[in-house]
């Protein structure tokens, strides 16, 4: 369930990284479906780690419980 | 005579007669001793050897390295007034029996602020304090761990904050002894138990209560069991002025443990919202692309059909169409034009036309009517008549002799007659 390898803020930053790719009209189509698909891709993984389902507080209860 | 009943023992017999003895005994086996603390040791294994006085006695105690883990919750002196628990035994070889001490608390608090000062800088001369070994707190957790005290308040609290914020991160409480004796230990415990969950982020606090409480984040066992931890730690021990060991060790401090959620834990709908902001940048970007290309594929696509030889007579040929339907419209428009002025010149020659004819008609009705006037037979219809004689007018009765033949035309035809006499009017 939970995306071990995903850091939000890693994230955040390859999407800027993306984006200034994306608007540099050198980059390929090819490269920029590829990127726009990975981003696109990315923002889903972000929102799926983000907002899976609401918690409830866990109380470990006595020691040596986990 | 030396009684018969006097056995010869080894000390190592006797010895060991008494500690069966003392082990018999349910009550040393589980005892409290208060006493003052003095001639404190430590070996090089850590077990820990000291004595326990009071204006009356003295009673030796040993605390294993072992049992200092959980046990012993301060970093103990001599004059700290204790309560030391464990069980009583007997060291076989020396004949000497002792308390085997398995927690030590601290009930007296004799010089406190020197103690702490002292512990701080041996703390800090370990390098406990020092920023090289701060980890990063991460800006978006979402397995966060919470030692802190059971009060209901305070973590209904905590759990109410994280649910404003982002009800989607999971905490995990660990509900500890905050106050009191055994606060130190059980803080620790606390901590390596989390610690040993592989969280993104622990918070040690409490959320309010009096300095004394406070003792316990300036345990030395505590600031290890922080300082020793792999996870990313945050104190939040309850006072912004009073700063705990607790606090010097940790990765960030923060003054509650609410207040520490909430500024460990950013707002899930902000991060969503900035997550997505990027994506309509980046689908922006590409659709202005998109658009661009195919505005690009239509316009070469245009080029293309023209210059083939296909579009070049589609492009004559529509020429032609041109022309042809210039001129039809042209053509068109002055007919109609011509139309318009000869229906204007039909109404104007039509009205002239007749008035014209009125008048001619008129004119040449009089003029008829003249004409007919000057006719001579016209004149010879009353009984008149056009004399001649061989051709010539006979304009008076001289012209004719008796004998002459004459001629006389009427209006429908011609009389021949002979003149009997001639009379002259006088």
């Amino acid at each position: 369930m939970v995306d071990e390898d995903l850091k939000i803020e890693d994230a955040l930053a390859r999407l800027d990284e993306i984006s200034a790719v994306l608007e540099n009209s050198e980059t390929g189509l090819k490269e920029s479906l590829e990127l726009y698909s990975e981003g696109v891709q990315l923002i889903q993984r972000c929102r799926n780690y983000l907002c899976d389902v609401e918690k409830e507080m866990i109380t470990l209860t006595g020691q040596g419980e986990a | 005579m030396m009684p018969q009943s006097s056995a010869i023992y080894t000390v190592k017999e006797l010895n060991e007669k008494i500690q069966e003895l003392v082990s018999g005994e349910p009550w040393l086996g589980s005892l409290g001793v208060e006493g003052e603390i003095t001639g404190l040791g430590r070996d090089k294994r850590g077990h820990m050897y000291f004595s326990l006085k009071d204006p009356s006695g003295v009673l030796s105690a040993v605390m294993f390295a072992g049992k200092q883990i959980h046990g012993l919750g301060f970093e103990p002196v001599n004059g700290d007034k204790v309560h030391a628990f464990g069980h009583i035994d007997v060291y076989v070889r020396d004949g000497k029996y002792q308390l085997y001490v398995d927690r030590l608390v601290r009930v007296g608090d004799g010089e406190v602020n020197a103690r702490l000062e002292r512990l701080i800088a041996r703390l800090d001369a370990m390098g406990l304090f020092s920023q090289e070994y701060k980890k990063p707190v991460p800006a978006y957790p979402r397995n966060i761990g919470i030692v802190t005290a059971g009060a209901k308040a305070a973590i209904s609290d905590i759990k109410a904050v994280a649910k404003r914020r982002d009800p989607y991160a999971q905490l995990i409480c660990y509900p500890a002894t905050v106050q009191g004796q055994y606060a130190a230990a059980d803080i620790s415990h606390g901590i390596e138990v989390l610690d040993a969950m592989g969280l993104d982020l622990i918070i040690v606090g409490r959320g309010g209560g009096s300095k004394e409480d406070l003792w316990a984040f300036n345990e030395e066992q505590v600031a290890w069991a922080i300082f020793n931890a792999e996870t990313p730690i945050i104190s939040a021990t309850g006072h912004e002025i009073d700063t705990t060991v607790a606090d010097m060790v940790a990765d960030r401090r923060e003054s509650n443990p609410s207040t520490a959620v909430m500024h460990a834990l950013p707002v899930v709908a902000d991060t969503v919202a900035v997550l997505e902001h990027k994506y309509e940048i980046m689908t922006a970007i590409m659709e202005n692309r998109l658009e661009r290309l195919a505005r690009m594929l239509d316009s070469y696509d245009r080029q293309i059909r023209l210059l083939s030889p296909e579009g070049r007579l589609d492009k004559q040929k529509e020429q032609i169409d041109r022309i042809e339907s210039d001129i039809r419209s042209a053509m068109r428009a002055r007919l109609d034009g011509l139309t318009d002025r000869l229906d204007g010149y039909g109404v104007r020659i039509d009205d002239g036309m007749h008035r014209k004819y009125e008048k001619y008609k008129n004119a040449l009705d009089v003029m008829t009517e003249r004409i007919h006037g000057l006719s001579p037979t016209a004149k010879l219809v009353g009984g008149y008549g056009y004399i001649s004689s061989a051709g010539d007018a006979v304009r008076s009765a001289a012209d004719a002799d008796c004998g002459d033949e004459i001629n006389i035309t009427l209006h429908d035809g011609s009389i021949q007659a002979v003149v009997s006499a001639v009379h002259m009017e006088e």
